[in-house]
């Protein structure tokens, strides 16, 4: 889960700035940034340079809605947002959410003082960094889905992303099972519009718990 | 149980008891079905940790010992005729006879406790009796006068207690198989529709008391034991044996339909509650279709 700063009424969401002509970020209040937040965000162009990041965040310029296909994750999930409007934006965020990397970044900070110099930032380092992440198009459950290699681990697992508003039915969920191969787990992706994703694992037939 | 005695599951406002020690045995030990023990024990009123006979079965549960053929549903106050002038002058007679015997048997202990006390009395009369002989012997050689006096004294007859009136326990049997005016043959059904039909029965009656008695009956037939899910948040307990020896690994969410309608939101919170109290939430659904239960495993992912 991330924290979420607050959403505002449905124009400007979330800006990272940088204060007139200083090359640091900065904020009154720190917060982490999850990437997929910014995928509900809505964009302010500028041209300043951004600053490269320390401590192993990697930053990369992104200006976002209305001009979203310059979202770097953009291109790896556009056929099929356009082939399910309904669960794209669930596919988007939890695609976001594998993809970016893990590591253990600090708080970013950050300020909005001036909003003619907004510009939006992809903020790596926050993510579950997934190796091998690819978009799936399921035939049977007309959905699309998600399989990647979660890190320290070998096998491909299979995510489903599904909105929490949606309704889902059991045959549905035995539809996806088969439609990824007839594997035993999948998991379930919830996401929610302000930006909160959830993982449950789903297994065939009786599985006992953990010890 | 072919050829075997059913256990008789009373049916009383429709739902079904069992009064009798060695049948709730016989249920929980032979055909794995537990139960909710609901009476007070006497001895052990202000607590509800330890309760006592009736047993009542839950409708899936009794409806499983009716379908398996291992208990029949007994319409229990029909059973129960008016008695005849003859039969109830027996009963009172048999009844007076019981109050007989505790007050005498109470009788022959007061007696025998009161002998007692006499004995009791007389040893310490003589110990005293041996006390003054020495103290006389005593002062008889310090004073050299006349021998003290023993005085020898009568054993007194402690006085009895007064008589009160005589208490005696009224026994109200647990089973009603011992009046004459009980028969349980004409009034047992050996079918649910059989007792449905009678008007004694009506479970189940839709599709989601279907889909419940479907999957209990299916987990039942994979060999485990079921509980009440209601601390848990699910519809039944599983347990991979009697639950007084074990923890129950999973917690049972019945879906009536494969096309009932399922929230996200569930998934969230069965997993979430399933995973804090180590236990993995079920979500059994039932295809009235085909006649079949599939099940699907839910647990926090670990990670996110």
């Amino acid at each position: 889960m991330r924290s979420w700063s607050g959403r505002g009424g449905g124009e400007l969401h979330w800006v990272c700035v940088m204060t007139g002509g200083s090359k640091r970020w900065e904020s009154r209040s720190p917060a982490r940034v999850h990437c997929a937040q910014l995928s509900t965000l809505i964009g302010v162009g500028g041209d300043e340079s951004l600053p490269t990041g320390g401590s192993g965040v990697r930053w990369s310029p992104s200006i976002f809605t209305p001009e979203m296909e310059k979202h770097p994750s953009f291109s790896a999930v556009s056929h099929l947002l356009k082939k399910y409007p309904n669960v794209g934006g669930a596919l988007f965020q939890t695609y976001n959410d594998l993809s970016l990397g893990n590591s253990l970044c600090s708080s970013v900070h950050l300020l909005v003082t001036d909003l003619r110099r907004a510009r939006l930032c992809l903020i790596d380092g926050v993510g579950q960094g997934w190796k091998d992440v690819e978009v799936l198009d399921l035939q049977t459950c007309s959905r699309p889905a998600l399989k990647g290699v979660r890190p320290g681990t070998d096998a491909s697992l299979y995510v489903l992303p599904c909105w929490l508003s949606e309704n889902l039915t059991m045959s549905l969920i035995h539809r996806a099972f088969e439609d990824m191969g007839d594997v035993q787990e999948v998991y379930m992706a919830i996401t929610a519009e302000d930006s909160s994703i959830v993982y449950y694992k789903l297994s065939r037939g009786l599985v006992k718990p953990q010890l | 149980m072919e050829g075997g005695r059913r256990v008789p599951l009373l049916v009383s406002d429709k739902k079904a008891f069992v009064w009798d020690i060695d049948d709730i045995a016989v249920i929980r030990t032979e055909y794995r079905v537990c139960g909710t023990l609901l009476g007070t024990l006497p001895h052990l009123s202000q607590q509800n940790v330890f309760l006592g006979v009736p047993l009542v079965l839950s409708p899936e549960e009794a409806v499983l010992l009716v379908n398996k053929g291992f208990a029949v549903l007994v319409d229990d106050p029909a059973a129960h005729s008016s008695p005849e002038l003859a039969a109830l002058e027996k009963w009172n007679l048999g009844r007076s006879e019981l109050v007989q015997s505790q007050i005498a048997a109470l009788e022959a202990k007061d007696t025998g406790s009161h002998s007692k006390d006499m004995s009791m009395s007389e040893k310490a009369q003589q110990k005293r009796e041996q006390r003054e002989a020495r103290r006389a012997a005593a002062t008889a050689i310090k004073t050299d006068a006349d021998a003290a006096l023993s005085v020898s004294r009568v054993p007194v007859q402690a006085p009895r207690p007064p008589r009160t009136a005589p208490t005696y326990t009224v026994i109200i049997p647990g089973t009603s198989t011992s009046f004459s005016w009980y028969t349980q043959e004409p009034h047992a059904y050996s079918t649910i529709q059989a007792a449905k039909d009678a008007g004694i029965w009506s479970y189940p009656s839709d599709l989601t008391e279907r889909a419940k008695c479907a999957v209990f009956q299916d987990l039942w037939e994979k060999g485990y034991y079921m509980g009440g899910g209601l601390k848990f948040g699910g519809d039944f307990l599983v347990y991979p044996g009697d639950p007084l020896r074990y923890h129950s690994h999973f917690t049972a969410t019945v879906i009536e339909s494969p096309d009932k309608s399922i929230m996200p939101m569930e998934i969230v919170a069965h997993g979430r509650l399933g995973t804090a109290t180590k236990k993995t939430h079920l979500f059994c659904t039932w295809d009235e279709a085909v006649g079949d239960v599939s099940y699907v495993s839910i647990e926090w992912a670990g990670f996110g």
